[in-house]
């Protein structure tokens, strides 16, 4: 114990403690894997829903832009969570192997930043084309002309669905920039540059 | 190598560097963490990140040093995700004359022991001084606290220079008293 009567009232505070089950430390430290896991798992449920919603619309939507949208929309949902897979699927930390955990879970953080970076080309932008389609479709369509709201709402239903995925994009880039501070600790604490 | 032996040797450093430093990350979580629900959450977290540390521990610094750098960095990393929640703002060292009295009116609990005074006094502090306060009560030496923190010597000696003077005050006040 120390001689310094401040430190020692400090140090005295707290002087046995035990730690927690190895397995439940193990359980923490594969937090990351877990979240990316369940992310990813949402994202393949949604796609399936987009699928089968669209697939539908295929068959059912009155003007051949929607149809054409609608398949392009079904194609998208099949290529976006593929691209996911490819590019941010949940890796677990027993795949390191030999490797050091630090340079793993780097390795990790990586490969999930740059698939949040760039997720405009290849979550966002092939879902687009079927979208625009779609509005298109209703507008050249009589029937769903005459039958639908005023044409300002059909705009600001428009400008809706880009700002949200606008938003979208905006959330996985803050996303990309806390994996980078991640990155940028561990690159801190292992001395290595860049 | 192979993967389950070096498994095996992570759990076992994992294991002492717990048993001989478990007391300090439990005060270390104490200063970071004032909410004892949360304090828990951090303590589990600072033990997770040092079983991922002994997978690349090779000696870079002493083991003390080590345990005290991934600690502190998670310690920091829950202060700041936390930052929304403070009602105080965060203080630097040199704007603390003096610890809390016995009977402090902010503290309506009182602060009896030395050791609630110093944490009361650590909760006020912005990261870096915070840090250097809690290493140094750890007593570690000048040198391993800019080991740890990454702090530039000189910015260590000042920081430490004004701790003393603080931590001197209380029996200052007791020698003026008698």
């Amino acid at each position: 114990m120390n001689s310094d009567p401040v430190k020692q009232a400090w140090q005295s505070s707290v002087e046995i403690a035990g730690a927690p089950p190895l397995e439940e430390v193990r359980k923490g430290a594969d937090k990351f894997y877990r979240y990316v896991k369940w992310r990813n798992i949402v994202e393949y449920v949604a796609c399936v829903l987009v699928i089968v919603v669209f697939t539908i619309y295929i068959f059912t939507m009155p003007h051949v832009l929607h149809k054409v949208g609608s398949a392009m929309v079904v194609a998208a949902a099949i290529y976006a969570p593929w691209q996911l897979h490819r590019r941010a699927s949940a890796v677990p930390p027993e795949m390191a192997g030999a490797m050091p955990i630090y340079a793993f879970v780097r390795g990790q953080l990586v490969r999930q930043r740059d698939a949040l970076r760039g997720i405009f080309w290849w979550y966002i932008l092939p879902f687009l084309p079927g979208i625009a389609l779609i509005f298109a479709g209703n507008g050249l369509h009589p029937e769903t002309e005459a039958a639908g709201p005023p044409h300002w709402v059909r705009w600001l239903a428009f400008a809706g669905v880009f700002s949200i995925i606008g938003f979208i994009w905006w959330l996985n880039q803050i996303g990309a920039r806390r994996l980078q501070k991640r990155i940028d600790e561990i690159d801190a604490l292992t001395g290595r540059n860049g | 190598m192979t993967g389950s032996t070096a498994r095996s040797q992570q759990d076992a450093r994992y294991i002492a560097a717990a048993r001989a430093h478990g007391a300090m990350i439990e005060r270390l979580a104490r200063g970071y963490e004032a909410d004892a629900e949360l304090r828990r959450d951090l303590v589990q977290e600072i033990h997770a990140a040092l079983w991922r540390s002994f997978a690349i521990f090779e000696g870079q610094c002493s083991e003390k040093s080590w345990v005290h750098r991934i600690a502190h960095n998670v310690g920091v990393t829950h202060m700041m995700a936390g930052k929304r929640r403070r009602k105080m703002p965060l203080v630097g060292l040199e704007q603390i004359e003096e610890l809390p009295g016995e009977h402090d009116p902010e503290h309506s609990a009182g602060l009896r022991s030395l050791s609630d005074r110093l944490l009361a006094t650590i909760h006020r502090l912005a990261p870096a001084d915070r840090q250097v306060m809690l290493l140094y009560l750890e007593d570690l030496t000048a040198a391993e606290i800019g080991e740890v923190t990454g702090l530039s010597a000189p910015a260590v000696a000042v920081r430490i220079h004004r701790l003393k003077a603080l931590l001197a005050e209380p029996y200052r006040a007791q020698e003026k008293r008698a």
